[in-house]
């Protein structure tokens, strides 16, 4: 006989089937085995055996089991019973460890969804690995230096020609001040969108809605908006050919494409085809820096050989051209899908940003925190271990061998952190809208009950379980039976020196977190509250829309005319709005600066607040002014060379006119104002240029702080006189400052909650720990007393040990948070020193913290009627 | 049949064992099972029903003798008991009555008996 029916398959029906079903079963699938094999093919009959058998796992077939593994089932149950009854004897310490644990997994558990959220931005961009967001690095003439998301619009082409590894590359250029769209009677002002050449959605992977992928915004005048804007304006029916006014122009709909998805760095509701957009000689720029600019590699292409020529190509191309105005640029690629987290150091960026800082920095107190708890459970468990011994002493006598009481007390530590998995998922999920809302994030809470996350969870449970009852289990299955039941060893709680070890960890981190929330929360005051050179507060932005710019005396004066409104200026150029990037000629030496200009009008120094240090301001009674007059900022007249800004004054500077490139504006220095910072604080101060020039993109309004309702109904009246076509649209100067420094905010915000929970933690722990070594010496207090000790000595005595680890933790953290703290400061140009008051703060707290968790446990020990303690022998 | 609950399946296999007579084994039954209805069945499955049926008295069942085939396995050959076959004509006779109260069709179908 050649084939036989698969040995495994029969190995496996042998396994289960009760054992007086063996013959007739295996004799009825050895028939049909040879009937299917003689008819069809012996693989199909192998397979069918398989089949069969599997099929034979029926209940009436199955052997009984029960009786073989009745003795471990038993046992298991056992240490179940022992377990839990251990778990409800001690509730105190099952609270700590469970409510501990808990609270660190659900913190955990957060900042986990938070950080792989951030993580997920950009994955969905297909070939993402071949695409790149072409950044630059800037160096201007006085030394200062800084990256910048947007380059001139000459790079990519140049790029592309140059190097063939390059496929295709997109330019985009953003509309700073959202234009108005009007389609038949609905005018809405549309942000979030710009020109851009036409691969876009190749270079994004963005689906089309309608349209054609091929021909999409090749031809001028023509628009691509999102699904959003098309049900907007046109409703269900489709949009392909409608046309939509913006600046006066009709755009005619070439494609809709869906909305972006919202993990994305590139969020953009609409654009226009960049062809045709911008006059073509603007096109062939190598200075303006004003295109977000992305390239894909062919596959294959090393990107590393790409960016290490980029320096030799700015030199031939760009250097020549830049030079001559004061600094040079270093183009340089940076992966799209780290766009998201890395590029938080360039300016001028649109991107959503987020920052790895932070998810670092989050990841290390999720990881902080969890640390602490699994080191409660270590501590808690070795120093109640006493209470287990007899325990112990019997099981072993009665035969357990070492692995099994392992098990025994791995199994308990499972149960706790189950139990914490459980009440965790519980607390995250409550707290997960909240954190939602706050972060600006849509993370859904449903999250925790999909098939993947729940297995990642039980792992996660397994996990933190073992590594918080490894060292316990070996610990406590390691006495010896006759020691313990002869009852000449009582056994000890535990080493001491480890327990105090882990304690003194648990208390650097806490101190690390404490240390680093208030750097972080003292650095974002201090940039929100520092002296920016101007008065920020109570100032009014408008944009100065329709008829406005037909005459700035009339549209000034009518906008002024309200009790309430103090000053007015109109211009271009406001810090934390838009400002030009220029620069000077220095008529004594020939040089080119580099300079950040502000074209203003007379009223602009007195509105903003500016302190003029030396000369004066611009005033309308000296004719000269308007031609030929230059106020500098303090920077600005040390580049020049000047350290004693009253002899600047007079000093001679041209300036190429913006309307007319070729004439040079030339005039002298009036006055040196105090340095203004037009940015972040993250930023270095600017030399800046003030001068009176009829541009005008902004109306700027400083009000008495009393009644600004009435005075925004004024502006909205008034500005209803100049245009009825453009929807009133006003912001408080203050707000654009506010929101640069929202990540900052959000962190410090962050870090305290954490921290604080971190502390709760670490004290839980040490509240344990108290608790238990002082019942373990209630006949030693009682001892003392009777002898004469007083309350405060016992206290004293009680506590000492643990404020000693506590300063030892304390000694150890301030080099590493000192370290890590000046780490983060150095991304900010304008920081707060790390002073030694920062860290006698945090010592403070933590030591109060702690010295009332000690302390009170203490005080009741020591309270206590030393009669009870020792009437017991 | 509402005393009796025999399922579609049982019923079947019931009737088969009958059809079967000598030859009613768990093997042989599944084989008739799949060429009378067209439907496949584990042997497993039909096991299963037959274990039931006997353990409601249908059915009885004992081995039979060893023979050459099947490496001298023997076979547990099924016979229908009294009680079994009596719970079949109640069922069969339930349902002509069913069918005897469906204007459409009365008169019209009718059973052969077993």
């Amino acid at each position: 006989m050649d084939i036989k029916p698969p040995k495994y398959a029969e190995r496996l029906l042998l396994r289960f089937l009760r054992s007086d079903l063996v013959e007739e079963v295996q004799g009825d699938l050895e028939e049909k085995f040879f009937s299917t094999a003689k008819k069809r093919s012996e693989f199909r009959a192998k397979l069918n055996y398989w089949y069969q058998v599997i099929h034979y796992m029926r209940p009436f077939a199955l052997r009984k089991t029960k009786s073989i593994h009745i003795n471990n089932y038993d046992m298991f149950r056992n240490y179940f019973k022992i377990g839990v009854r251990n778990l409800v004897k001690s509730k105190f310490f099952s609270f700590i460890n469970i409510g501990g644990m808990a609270i660190s997994m659900a913190i955990f558990f957060v900042i986990a969804l938070y950080v792989l959220d951030e993580l997920k931005f950009d994955k969905h961009i297909a070939d993402s690995d071949l695409k790149f967001r072409v950044y630059s690095e800037h160096f201007n003439n006085d030394g200062s230096r800084k990256k910048g998301a947007m380059i001139p619009p000459m790079v990519a082409p140049t790029l592309m020609a140059e190097y063939p590894q390059v496929e295709y590359y997109v330019r985009y250029l953003n509309f700073n001040a959202a234009p108005l769209f009007e389609v038949g009677d609905k005018k809405f002002t549309e942000d979030e969108g710009g020109a851009a050449d036409h691969r876009i959605f190749d270079m994004f992977s963005a689906n089309l809605l309608e349209g054609d992928r091929e021909t999409i915004l090749t031809k001028p005048n023509t628009i691509a908006i999102n699904h959003t804007l098309k049900q907007k304006y046109f409703g269900d029916k489709s949009a392909l050919g409608e046309s939509i006014e913006i600046f006066d122009r009709n755009f005619e709909v070439a494609a809709v494409f869906e909305d972006f998805p919202p993990h994305g760095h590139f969020q953009r509701n609409y654009f226009l085809a960049l062809e045709g957009f911008v006059p073509s000689e603007r096109m062939q720029s190598w200075g303006w820096n004003q295109f977000n600019t992305y390239i894909k590699l062919k596959s294959g292409a090393d990107a590393d050989d790409l960016e290490s020529r980029l320096q030799d190509f700015a030199e031939r191309n760009a250097w020549p051209r830049t030079k001559p105005n004061g600094g040079y640029y270093i183009p340089h690629l940076m992966s799209l899908e780290k766009i998201h987290l890395y590029a938080y150091d360039q300016v001028w960026d649109i991107a959503v940003r987020g920052n790895i800082q932070t998810i670092y920095i989050l990841t290390g107190i999720a990881g902080f925190i969890l640390i602490i708890a699994i080191l409660n459970f270590v501590n808690l468990s070795t120093a109640r271990a006493i209470s287990r011994v007899k325990e112990v002493g019997v099981r072993k006598v009665m035969g357990a061998f070492r692995t099994q009481l392992i098990g025994q007390f791995m199994s308990e530590s499972m149960v706790i952190a189950f139990l914490a998995l459980v009440m965790a998922g519980v607390i995250a999920s409550i707290a997960l809208p909240h954190l939602n809302d706050f972060t600006e994030k849509r993370i859904p809470v449903d999250i925790f009950i999909n098939p993947g996350m729940v297995v990642m969870l039980i792992g996660f449970g397994l996990f933190t379980g073992m590594l918080a009852g490894i060292y316990p289990a070996i610990f406590i299955s390691s006495y010896r039976p006759a020691n313990i039941l002869s009852q000449k060893v009582r056994g000890r709680s535990g080493k001491t020196v480890l327990r105090q070890g882990l304690v003194v960890v648990q208390f650097i981190l806490s101190f690390f977190l404490v240390i680093a929330s208030f750097v972080v929360s003292e650095q974002h005051t201090f940039m929100r509250t520092t002296d920016m050179g101007f008065e920020k507060e109570n100032l009014l932005v408008l944009p100065v829309r329709g008829d406005m710019d037909k005459d700035f005396e009339v549209t000034k004066h009518s906008f002024s005319d309200h009790p309430s409104i103090i000053n007015t200026t109109m211009g271009y150029g406001l810090p934390g709005q838009a400002y030009a990037g220029d620069g000077i000629i220095d008529k004594a030496t020939g040089k080119n600066w580099h300079i950040n200009m502000l074209a203003v009008d007379h009223d602009y120094v007195k509105t903003l607040g500016l302190e003029i240090i030396a000369g004066r301001d611009f005033s309308k009674k000296i004719k000269s002014d308007e031609p030929s007059a230059f106020i500098l900022s303090e920077t600005a007249a040390k580049m020049l060379g000047y350290s004693d800004f009253g002899k600047a004054l007079g000093h001679e500077i041209g300036w190429n006119r913006w309307n007319a490139p070729d004439s040079l504006k030339e005039g002298k220095v009036i006055g040196i104002v105090k340095d203004v910072q037009l940015n972040s604080m993250r930023e270095s101060i600017a030399p800046l240029a003030l001068q009176v020039y009829p541009v005008s993109s902004t109306i700027t309004i400083r009000t008495s702080s009393n009644d600004i309702p009435a005075t925004i109904r004024h502006l909205e009246k008034t500005w209803k006189r100049f245009n009825s076509e453009w929807p009133f649209e006003y912001k408080f100067l203050d707000e654009n400052f506010d929101k640069m420094y929202k990540a900052e905010e959000k962190l410090a915000v962050l870090f305290r909650v954490f921290t604080g929970f971190t502390i709760l933690v670490a004290c839980l722990g040490l509240f344990g720990l108290v608790v238990y070594s002082t019942t373990q010496r209630y006949r030693e207090i009682g001892i003392r007393k009777v002898l004469g000790a007083e309350e405060r000595h016992l206290v004293v005595l009680l506590s000492m040990n643990y404020l000693i680890l506590i300063a030892i933790a304390f000694a150890i953290a301030i080099p590493l948070s000192y370290y890590a703290a000046s780490q983060w400061l150095q991304t900010f140009v304008f920081r707060i020193p790390i002073t030694p008051a920062l860290f006698v703060k945090a010592g403070l707290l933590i030591m109060v913290i702690a010295l009332i968790t000690v302390g009170i446990q203490s005080l009741k020990a020591t309270r206590a009627n030393p009669v009870d303690a020792l009437k017991e022998q | 049949m509402k005393e009796t609950r025999l399922g579609e399946f049982e019923e079947v296999i019931l009737l088969l064992v009958g059809i079967l007579g000598e030859e009613a084994y768990a093997f042989k039954i599944a084989e008739e099972f799949e060429s009378q209805t067209g439907r496949s069945v584990s042997i497993g499955a039909a096991h299963s029903t037959l274990n039931r049926l006997e353990n409601k008295g249908f059915l009885t069942s004992e081995m039979g003798k060893s023979t050459a085939e099947r490496g001298g396995r023997r076979k547990r050959i099924y016979t229908i008991t009294a009680y079994g076959r009596r719970v079949l004509k109640e069922s069969r006779d339930f349902k002509v009555s069913l069918w005897s109260q469906y204007p459409e069709f009365a008169g019209k179908v009718g059973f052969n008996g077993i």
